[in-house]
């Protein structure tokens, strides 16, 4: 009886910790959310319907962007960052003042009225750029993304890659998956193979992975699947595959490899089958973590 | 992570890896394909593993290739010994791959692989489910020179 006793006990000597962990994660969750409602709450507390009524047109010349525009100049960093933050939060309270203030935030970040002249000719797509140097929310690149997607220009969405980089790429890994979460990097990627920008999503990407941006497996499958699509970019898909062993958080294996044999299965012939097992045989290996 | 846990970490990938990949050439009905993978993976010393035996059976039935199945079957259950505790599921799947022997030539090999079977299920008390039970009686009647 003390035998079993004891083994009870050991046993659940094991689960504990990991209970513990999963609870201690759920609460660094929690606490995660409260304090990004908390800024929400405060953001809209801060820049409400009166402020935005400033804005609205009211039969002048003025335009709601360019009025705007001209009040984020005299902005700080951080009251930007709060001023887009209550932007993507207040699209419906506001839309009797100013309609579709999201779009009207893109058109700001993407094509400012009032820095129009200094941004004519420039090599550096953020030149003229109101938001440049501020760390925005996660929300509001979403936004930004929508907007894209709605209608997309290769120019605005590379600018707010860009952005994001210049915000991200010196953070620590904790903070940088936090300002860039897998679902953003995904949403990104998801824009990228829509509008077919194999090349630059390739570079963004392999950039992002270096410096351990939180990739999401499914994100990296869904790229390299698309380039392998591409014509005249299979062997390059096939050898994009290996930069997932510098990761410490994608592993190749034959679930993300399925795709291609798939297809290759399909529409190859046998040794071309064959060819390609050869090749992926070889890049199977444990990824950093491993 | 040590050696140990990195080499096991590796190889099931690897296996999966193959699995997976033999699976889907056999939903595509690439039974050459898979035999060349399936050898490729016996190739890698992963350690005896029924699954493989018996895809071998299903890969060499579907081609017709009995010398190379009655080698696999041998194995199964050998005249020396069994190299693997021999199951109701093994027997289901041994009977239900040599049901696709159908050519005339094929017979006299079927029916005697059938005794062989029947012997072993009898020997080892193994319960006839109706999956296997529906293979033998098929197999007999089938294999019977009117």
């Amino acid at each position: 009886m003390k035998k079993v006793n004891a083994v009870d006990e050991e046993t659940k000597k094991e689960e504990v910790p990991e209970n513990e962990v999963l609870i201690e994660e759920a609460a660094v969750e929690n606490k995660q959310r409260m304090a990004s409602l908390k800024d929400i709450r405060e953001a809209k507390s801060k820049y409400d319907r009166d402020f935005f009524r400033r804005f609205a047109y009211k039969g002048s010349f003025t335009m709601p962007q360019k009025a705007l525009e001209q009040h984020v100049q005299t902005m700080s960093k951080e009251e930007i960052a709060e001023l887009t933050l209550s932007i993507v939060n207040s699209a419906y309270e506001v839309n009797d003042l100013i309609p579709n203030i999201e779009l009207v935030l893109f058109k700001m970040f993407t094509s400012p009225m009032t820095t129009k002249e200094q941004r004519r000719g420039a090599k550096d797509l953020l030149e003229g750029n109101l938001f440049r140097g501020v760390t925005l929310d996660p929300t509001v690149y979403e936004s930004l993304l929508e907007s894209i997607a709605m209608n997309p220009k290769k120019k605005h969405f590379k600018k707010i890659i860009q952005h994001i980089e210049e915000q991200c790429d010196n953070l620590p890994k904790e903070q940088l998956s936090r300002q860039m979460p897998g679902d953003l990097i995904d949403m990104i990627v998801t824009i990228g193979i829509h509008e077919k920008y194999p090349v630059y999503m390739g570079t963004t990407l392999k950039n992002w992975l270096a410096r351990g941006y939180d990739v999401q497996p499914r994100s990296f499958k869904d790229y390299f699947m698309f380039l392998e699509r591409c014509k005249g970019f299979e062997e390059d898909a096939k050898r994009y595959v290996t930069l997932a062993h510098d990761t410490d958080h994608i592993q190749v294996d034959y679930a993300m490899l399925r795709g291609i044999f798939l297809r290759s299965i399909q529409s190859k012939t046998g040794p071309e089958v064959l060819k390609l097992f050869e090749q992926f045989r070889k890049t199977i290996k444990l990824n950093k973590a491993g | 992570m040590v050696a140990a846990e990195r080499n096991d970490k590796i190889k099931d990938i690897k296996i999966e890896f193959y699995d997976g990949l033999i699976g889907d050439l056999m939903n595509a009905k690439a039974y050459s394909l898979s035999q060349i993978i399936q050898s490729e993976k016996a190739r890698e010393k992963f350690g005896d593993d029924v699954k493989d035996d018996l895809i071998s059976l299903e890969i060499f039935a579907h081609q017709f290739k009995l010398d190379e199945f009655r080698s696999v079957w041998k194995e199964l259950f050998g005249e020396e010994s069994n190299k693997y505790d021999l199951t109701a599921f093994i027997c289901e799947e041994m009977s239900h791959n040599l049901v696709k022997f159908t050519r005339e030539d094929h017979k006299t090999a079927r029916l005697e692989m059938t005794d062989q079977l029947h012997d072993q299920i009898i020997k080892h008390g193994i319960f006839m489910s109706d999956k296997l039970f529906y293979s033998l009686v098929y197999l007999y009647t089938e294999s019977q020179q009117w």
